[in-house]
């Protein structure tokens, strides 16, 4: 689905991902793990296409498409997905209106007709279920005054409503108690299907206790530096990322 | 014609059709001697009329028909309506249901009982509305009145034939414990130039409750000087909303003078301009007496090369103690071309007060942007999504639901937007 070559992302004059590989299937969870300032959000707006950041080197293949090339609402319609470690609060807009530009701008680049007002809400109402948002909560102001928990699972929703076919989860589980946690956990859990796939960032194994992953990689200073299993979650959870480090040096020594 | 030339004439004709006239004479000689300010004037900064009133305009009725108003009315809204066209009011295309305790009349016919205040304004466009303006609304809600449909005064400058300089003076009484809700549009047919000169003054009483909204959607040859004064007696809570979107340049001069204890007073504003529309907002408050309220809050969208200026003026008198005044003017840049010139003026001269006043002027949010184009919205619509919400506010004060949601559908369909079907 994604292949990710030698990606190398700087913003303005730091250089952040450092020759980056990383390739995706369909159907599958790739979590992406390291310690803080590692480049694990640096990756994750890239990939979206935020325009801070300069990619200076590497490629991206999305679905056979070159997304580097693509402005960030055509990766949005091609089918990715970010959802944001700090969701934007944007008063004066609904997240039922915002969403329902969204919906048939994505669903118009996919050839598809728009939804009319009533399938419209049909849908929402579906979809509100699998991460029990209420809806009173979608005819407020986005994301305004929502509390934590509520700005994740309204990404979750979203995500939902847009069906993307590649997700990335930036730091979804930062801020959330246990309880939010496990809807947020659990919604993605309804999604996952054989079509899509999700690269998970976060920086603690808690995440995958619900979202279990079928890969874990371990970013450190702009690149990956190991990968393997959900067991490599758990070791990292046992003994920190010093660890990673150490090896990490003592490789370059 | 020179304006001077047409303003002498103009007042020769009245003059000897009326007869002496105190008021009148006074006021035209004060506008001989201020004449149209220009940019070396404060006041007058930014907006130079001088440039408008090189057209040749003539004050001249015109006969319009029900059909050329139609598409300014609100057929979702019941309202009592008044109609002026070219500063002149016209009974035929008026509709006025009799209310108890509400009068409706043509300033001309009540001109003598009233005594209006333009000398301590120091506005040259006060002295020549008083010096030339003959027609008007004169609107008296008697006390303990409350007015059951919204009062329309629409005013249409039809410049299809020539250009056209009106200028209607009304006087609105609001009585104790009355309460109302009023509309002012202006609105014009036709290509030539117009030139809207309006004075507004209104008297609300104790414990009466009011909303002024004021519509201002011109086109780019038609250009409004629109000043209002409010005198607010103990206890009353006043409201005016101005609202424009459209013109070439427009000056609106809105003073609040809180004269009793325990008033309200709230100034909304939202200027959405495009073209090389200029807008300029000048208003003031006068705390005159202790524990008032009053809020204000103006809010510009400027595209294209258009220009805003904003100067809010709030005066706190000595006594004037307690006073709670409220200010804030945003400014939304979206063009490298446009420009907002905002001045926010505070003079307190009393000790026990609440003031607070914030200026800013500023681009659409990046990061609100980058979060709605990753969620597949275009730039183009993701900026008209954020510049419709910067609206948001000023629009979800007004009362008058049928009026919002016109304004709400404006609103998006100038900027390519369709949430609402």
């Amino acid at each position: 689905m994604i292949k990710i070559v030698n990606l190398h992302a700087r913003i303005g004059d730091k250089e952040i991902l450092k020759g980056l590989n990383l390739t995706v299937k369909a159907g599958e969870v790739h979590a992406i793990m390291g310690p803080n300032g590692a480049g694990k959000s640096t990756l994750a707006s890239v990939l979206a296409g935020r325009e801070d950041y300069e990619v200076t080197e590497g490629s991206v293949e999305f679905e056979g498409k070159d997304l580097l090339d693509m402005a960030t609402d055509v990766r949005a319609k091609e089918g990715i997905f970010l959802a944001f470690q700090y969701p934007v609060e944007i008063p004066g807009v609904s997240t039922t209106n915002f969403l329902k530009t969204a919906v048939n701008e994505v669903r118009t680049h996919q050839g598809k007709d728009p939804l009319d007002a009533v399938s419209f809400l049909g849908t929402m109402k579906e979809k509100m279920k699998i991460v029990n948002i209420d809806q009173s909560l979608l005819s407020r102001s986005l994301n305004e005054g929502f509390s934590g928990g509520e700005k994740k699972r309204n990404e979750i929703f979203q995500m939902a409503m847009l069906d993307p076919k590649l997700c990335i989860l930036d730091e979804t589980d930062s801020g959330l108690d246990i309880d939010a946690l496990r809807i947020v956990a659990n919604g993605v859990n309804t999604l996952r299907s054989k079509n899509n796939a999700f690269i998970i960032v976060t920086h603690y194994q808690r995440l995958l206790d619900y979202i279990i992953p079928d890969f874990v990689h371990v970013l450190y200073n702009g690149q990956i530096v190991k990968s393997g299993t959900k067991e490599l979650a758990l070791e990292l959870e046992e003994k920190g990322y010093d660890f990673i480090k150490n090896e990490v040096n003592a490789v370059k020594l | 014609m020179e304006f001077s030339e047409l303003v002498e004439n103009e007042y020769n004709i009245i003059s000897q059709t009326e007869g002496e006239n105190g008021f009148r004479k006074k006021a035209y000689q004060q506008f001989l001697t201020s004449g149209i300010p220009t940019t070396k004037h404060e006041e007058w900064k930014y907006t130079d009329f001088n440039k408008v009133l090189k057209n040749d305009y003539i004050i001249n009725h015109s006969d319009l028909k029900k059909e050329d108003i139609s598409q300014f009315l609100f057929p979702e809204m019941d309202v009592n309506l008044i109609v002026l066209v070219n500063g002149f009011v016209s009974p035929a295309l008026s509709e006025i249901k009799k209310q108890k305790g509400l009068e409706i009349k043509n300033i001309q016919e009540v001109e003598k009982e009233i005594n209006q205040d333009i000398v301590s304004s120091a506005n040259p466009f006060l002295f020549l509305n008083a010096a030339l303006s003959t027609n008007g609304i004169y609107l008296n809600i008697l006390d303990n009145t409350i007015a059951e449909k919204p009062i329309y005064i629409l005013n249409i400058c039809d410049k299809k034939n020539n250009s056209v300089l009106a200028q209607p003076k009304n006087y609105i009484k609001i009585g104790r414990n009355a309460q109302v809700k009023i509309i002012e549009a202006y609105y014009c047919i036709g290509t030539n130039n117009s030139f809207t000169n309006v004075y507004t003054e209104v008297h609300a009483a104790e414990n009466s409750v009011s909303e002024l909204y004021k519509l201002q959607i011109g086109d780019n040859t038609s250009s409004l000087v629109d000043s209002t004064n409010v005198y607010q007696s103990e206890k009353s809570t006043f409201t005016c909303t101005t609202i424009t979107l459209n013109g070439n340049i427009i000056r609106n001069n809105l003073n609040l003078i809180l004269n009793g204890e325990y008033c309200e007073g709230n100034m909304n504003g939202l200027y959405m301009l495009n073209g090389n529309t200029l807008v300029d907002n000048h208003s003031s408050v006068d705390h005159a007496v202790p524990n008032c309220l009053s809020n204000e809050l103006y809010k510009g969208i400027l595209d294209e090369k258009s220009t805003g200026v904003f100067n809010g003026k709030i005066f706190v008198r000595k006594d004037a103690q307690k006073t709670n005044a409220y200010q804030s003017n945003k400014n939304l840049l979206i063009s490298d071309d446009a420009v907002v010139n905002t001045k926010p003026q505070l003079e307190i001269w009393a000790n026990d007060v609440k003031c607070s006043h914030g200026a800013t002027i500023g681009k659409l949010d990046k990061d609100m942007l980058f979060y709605l184009e990753a969620r597949g919205i275009s730039k183009k619509s993701a900026r008209a999504i954020l510049m419709n919400a910067f609206a948001h506010d000023v629009i979800d004060r007004i009362s008058l639901a049928p009026l919002k949601d016109y304004l709400n559908i404006f609103i998006l369909n100038r900027l390519g937007l369709n949430f609402l079907n």
